[in-house]
């Protein structure tokens, strides 16, 4: 048996693609980890210290994992830059804002409806540029000036769990691709029936947006000294077929990854929904670039085949299974994965918790792991 | 071909503006509205089918959709004018998200879909009580409930709202579904719904089964 290694030579040799001493473990907690320790998703959402607190709690009562989740409070509903998370551009009801304290963060999606962009925006981009479109509108003073307090605090927090206890972060800032911020902005049916009727011109619009975007995120990234970029993809074989995808997303995706990876980050490829039949495409992405995050819509099993030379995989446990599934689905399915993926390396187990999960099932998955996937 | 075949084919191949185009110039012939609007039925079960067969993908059921309900707003005034038999309503039913989830782009499609095929639907929007879905399947006096949501708090919402249901008397009377991407046979359980659906496609095919619909 190899000796055992920190979270941080773990992590890099399964993000490597080589073979560590053991499978990796990060649960992406948010919130989960605030209920946890008594407190509500309000307490730690606007306060980096409490959301330490609330994390650090946590890491220690399942007995350490990987990863630590510190930066995402900076990395989404506060982050000032154009991103899908972001409280400054899009309608997000926030707790202790427009929700009770201790409920998740909820998207007013405005699909179809009222969006929030009009048709004619599209113009202003392209005649004017992308800055001239996104200006802070639904954010207040107070936000705003929370983001200069917190840009130190993250950062020091990020040394704390790199430095002193050898356990890399997560997600430290993000890095947003065009399809996902355009659709939020005019509602995802409007923006599919845009690009059906107007192909040309969306593309124009969304060549100049990933431009933009990709210098805002890469400005921030750099405030914040971060190591790890987000790069949220929504897309997949739920949304449109594959001749779709390579025209109106993939380009600007590799853009965007490549752009980041230029500047010296690795990304976690946070890729929702079902992309198994679009695997293939995801070999363009940079090797070795940083990990692969599948939920349970995508075949995880058949990712190993595809890409596990290519990029190291994070995932795939369904959320809902640790708030009413019983500890022994989650042992099965943490072993259907470690069995199917694990060999090599390049494989971290996670789930996205909300923060209704139980502790016992979370457990499960973190205590699995640690034992079945000792290679 | 046949005008209608024609009509049929531009459905199926989600070309917009000659759909809508020859829905106009067949209005003009002095075709009947109600043949019109079956050549657009027509054209829109082969795009179910063909998403059903992993063909078409979400965003070509949603051209097809939005095509269908352009045409619809140039065929219910001659509709009206013909003296053609109203459209037959095929289901009554309440729908939207539950309190405490503001998502909608799966119900939005759905209700799309639901609507393109003949049902009266009653779109709540999002956040909504479990007071006022009740309320609202007491007024329609409706056939089916529908209820949406993303969030694992969602469920419970659900679950309040079937048992209001059953509190006030309506349980029997109404089908219950409910939807969106975590939505499984656990969630349909734990609620205590009818049926469970992760896509808007597959919830039209359940309601069309709940009200005989083939």
């Amino acid at each position: 048996m190899m000796a055992e290694m920190t979270a941080i030579e773990r992590v890099n040799k399964h993000i490597n693609l080589e073979q560590p001493d053991r499978v990796g473990i990060a649960p992406m907690g948010e919130f989960y980890y605030s209920r946890l320790a008594g407190m509500t998703v309000a307490d730690v959402l606007m306060d980096p210290w409490k959301a330490d607190e609330a994390f650090e709690y946590g890491f220690k009562k399942h007995g350490g994992f990987d990863m630590a989740e510190v930066g995402f409070l900076l990395a989404m509903y506060l982050n000032p830059i154009p991103d899908m998370f972001s409280t400054y551009y899009l309608e997000w009801h926030l707790p202790g804002r427009e929700f009770p304290p201790d409920t998740e963060p909820n998207l007013n999606e405005r699909s179809r409806d009222n969006p929030l962009m009009t048709e004619k925006d599209y113009d202003l981009i392209l005649k004017e540029g992308f800055h001239r479109f996104f200006s802070f509108r639904r954010a207040g003073v107070s936000d705003l000036a929370l983001v200069g307090k917190m840009v130190p605090q993250t950062a020091a927090i990020m040394r704390k769990w790199w430095e002193q206890y050898q356990v890399p972060t997560m997600i430290d800032a993000s890095m947003s691709e065009p399809v996902g911020w355009l659709s939020r902005l005019r509602g995802t049916t409007n923006f599919l029936l845009d690009v059906r009727r107007h192909p040309d011109k969306m593309l124009e619009v969304l060549d100049i947006t990933c431009d933009g975007l990709i210098a805002a995120a890469l400005s921030l990234a750099e405030m914040v000294q971060a190591k790890t970029l987000i790069l949220g993809c929504l897309g997949s074989a739920d949304l449109w077929s594959p001749k779709m995808f390579e025209k109106f997303q993939l380009p600007f995706i590799l853009r965007a990854a490549n752009a980041a990876v230029a500047a010296g980050y690795r990304l976690q490829y946070h890729f929702d929904t079902n992309w198994t039949p679009m695997l293939e495409y995801l070999k363009e992405l940079p090797p070795k670039s940083g990990y692969l995050h599948l939920d349970e819509r995508t075949d995880i099993i058949k990712a190993k085949k595809v890409l596990g030379d290519h990029l190291c995989l994070f995932g795939n446990l369904k959320p809902s299974l640790f708030t009413f599934g019983t500890e022994e689905e989650v042992e099965r399915e943490v072993k259907r994965i470690i069995d199917g993926c694990a060999a090599g390396g390049g494989l971290i187990i996670s789930a996205e918790l909300t923060v209704d999960s139980r502790f016992e099932l979370v457990d499960k998955m973190i205590q699995t792991t640690k034992t079945y996937g000792v290679y | 071909m046949s005008n209608m075949q024609l009509l049929t084919d531009y459905m199926v191949n989600l070309e917009e503006k000659a759909a809508l185009d020859e829905v106009k110039r067949l209005l003009a012939s002095g075709e009947k509205a109600r043949d019109i609007l079956d050549a657009l039925t027509k054209g829109m079960n082969v795009i179910g089918e063909k998403y059903a067969a992993g063909e078409y993908f979400l965003a070509e059921l949603v051209m097809g959709a939005e095509i269908f309900k352009e045409a619809m707003d140039l065929l219910e005034p001659a509709m009206l004018a013909q003296g053609a038999p109203e459209r037959k309503v095929c289901g009554k039913m309440v729908i939207g998200t539950v309190q405490g989830d503001l998502h909608d782009i799966g119900k939005n499609i759905f209700v799309a879909l639901a609507r393109n095929a003949g049902f009266a639907v009653t779109d709540l929007g999002i956040d909504v009580p479990p007071a006022k879905f009740v309320e609202q399947v007491q007024k329609d006096g409706a056939d089916i409930l529908g209820m949406s949501g993303i969030m694992t708090m969602s469920l419970d919402p659900m679950a309040k709202t079937v048992k209001l249901l059953q509190e006030t008397g309506l349980r029997d009377k109404v089908k219950v579904i409910i939807g969106g991407l975590p939505v499984d046979e656990r969630w349909r359980q734990l609620v205590g719904a009818d049926a469970a659906s992760d896509d808007a496609y597959k919830g039209l095919k359940i309601i069309q089964a709940f009200m005989g619909v083939k």
